[in-house]
């Protein structure tokens, strides 16, 4: 039987007194991509930061490709954070000769083929950008990367509606079919066309992981459309 | 990949820092210029004006070049641990001690360079030959001197630097550990920090009263503290000599080791990033 590459059990996740993960169990197999939708508060970005190892559960577990998250998994992740973590000082070509030093799946090529396509010059410095051309170069490095899973948390939300189509498409074109993406968004009707899966959360547990085609067949309706249906306020 | 995190957390901090050593040496130059021409001796206000300003620059620089370091490189650790630039850092196909212990490493290397850089400094304006030989009769003259007392400048000098170095690495641990356990909180997190760093210090100070210490501290605090007219005589200058730095060395090693493990509990186990 083909191996989750993230896998999550029972996990739950406590901030104080305030719960934010639920005992949630989840999977994201090879060769999909799962749409990690809820409304804001939900749990996803918990998640999707115990998968990065930059939290640790409470109880439960997340495994990637059947290991904690550790320096091995790491290396086999491309995560995209919804925040912009890049170091300001750089300019575009010293973090494409960072991300290079670090990563041996890598694509240098790839990545100023698309700086190139999103007229991106590698020369100039990061802090010169505004926030959503930095959004984009990050979005870069990240698909640059030949990973087994990506994890991208809110990759189009600061980016203008035409680069939404070219990343979008780069993400369609540019990953391994062996591989995973797990997209967490708001902008569902944006990225629907492009999700295999979909995991809905609210309030920290898992109420819904099924195939957008199931959801359309059973429901009749887009997967952006019951998605409002079943989070109305 | 300890050489990796180095190098970029090298060129991270050497873009601030090289410019202020390059500003005090060349401060220095500078008065060492003046001196030669006798500028300073001109009976002219340009003249005077331009010394009396190069010396406050150099004494400006040379006193808060320690204080810059350690800012530069304290702001460099919690943006780059704990900040945003977390997420890229600790996403890092490598063991977050790594992470933590480039970044110590670097901020060592810097340490080091800025005491060299003073010393360089002092020794651009002042030292000539004539200055050499009267420092060289001095030493030779104290060296004869401790020789008696089965001492050396060089045994004073080694033990000297050795414990300037693990007191550096100490701060820095020290540091990393208060940070760490400031991002613990879910908010004020840079004031749990600072809370850490200055509660860490009152105990440090709490214990160096409590721990034992050696005879020749004991007994120098009859003297000093209690003033209980002990004395020093049933010890030599040797003796007093390696018990205070033994002592010192001893517990200046051992809260570097409860500042690293504290740290790497945190960050291994306890990561928080928010």
């Amino acid at each position: 039987m083909e191996q989750a590459l993230l896998q999550c059990t029972n996990l739950v996740k406590c901030y104080g007194k305030k719960q934010a993960l639920n005992g949630v169990d989840l999977s994201v197999m090879p060769g999909r991509i799962t749409g990690l939708l809820g409304p804001n508060g939900s749990g996803k970005t918990t998640i999707i930061k115990i998968a990065n190892g930059l939290l640790t559960p409470t109880s439960g577990e997340l495994r990637i490709n059947g290991l904690k998250p550790n320096a091995q998994t790491k290396a086999m992740v491309s995560y995209l954070p919804e925040r912009t973590y890049l170091a300001n000082w750089m300019k575009v070509q010293d973090i494409i000769r960072y991300f290079q030093d670090f990563y041996a799946d890598f694509d240098m090529n790839r990545a100023y083929e698309m700086l190139r396509a999103l007229n991106i010059n590698p020369e100039d410095p990061l802090k010169t950008m505004s926030k959503g051309m930095r959004e984009k170069v990050q979005l870069i490095l990240v698909m640059s990367r030949r990973a087994q899973l990506y994890i991208l948390d809110e990759p189009i939300a600061g980016v203008d509606p035409a680069a939404r189509d070219y990343i979008l498409r780069t993400i369609l074109n540019n990953y391994d079919s062996n591989a995973a993406i797990l997209i967490s968004t708001h902008l569902i009707s944006d990225v629907e066309s492009v999700l295999d899966d979909v995991i809905f959360l609210r309030d920290g547990n898992v109420i819904l992981q099924s195939t957008t085609d199931e959801i359309r067949e059973k429901e009749g309706k887009s997967v952006d459309q019951f998605f409002r249906e079943v989070f109305k306020c | 990949m300890l050489g990796k995190v180095s190098k970029y957390e090298w060129a991270s901090t050497m873009r601030v820092i090289l410019p202020i050593f390059c500003a005090l040496l060349l401060c220095s130059l500078l008065l060492r210029l003046e001196i030669l021409t006798g500028i300073a001796d001109f009976n002219t206000t340009g003249a005077r004006i331009m010394a009396g300003i190069t010396v406050s620059i150099y004494i400006l620089l040379a006193v808060s070049m320690a204080a810059i370091v350690a800012v530069v490189l304290v702001k460099r650790f919690y943006t780059s641990m704990f900040g945003d630039e977390g997420y890229l850092t600790f996403t890092l196909p490598c063991h977050p001690d790594t992470v933590m212990n480039g970044k110590a490493l670097v901020a060592f290397l810097w340490m080091v360079l800025s005491s060299l850089c003073i010393i360089l400094s002092f020794l651009i304006i002042g030292v000539d030959s004539k200055f050499l030989s009267e420092i060289g009769e001095i030493l030779e003259d104290l060296d004869e001197v401790l020789v008696r007392y089965d001492l050396s400048i060089g045994t004073m000098l080694t033990w000297f630097i050795v414990l300037s170095l693990v007191g550096t690495l100490n701060t820095i641990y020290k540091v990393i550990m208060s940070m760490a356990i400031g991002q613990l909180a879910n908010r004020n997190k840079v004031a749990l920090s600072v809370v850490a760093y200055i509660g860490v210090g009152i105990i440090q100070n709490i214990l160096s009263f409590i721990l034992p210490k050696s005879n020749a501290l004991n007994t120098m605090e009859d003297i000093l503290v209690h003033n209980t007219g002990a004395s020093l005589s049933g010890l030599t200058p040797h003796e007093v000599f390696y018990q205070v730095c033994g002592y010192s060395l001893f517990y200046t090693v051992l809260g570097l080791v409860i500042f690293y493990l504290v740290s790497h509990f945190i960050i291994n186990k306890k990561l928080n990033l928010q």
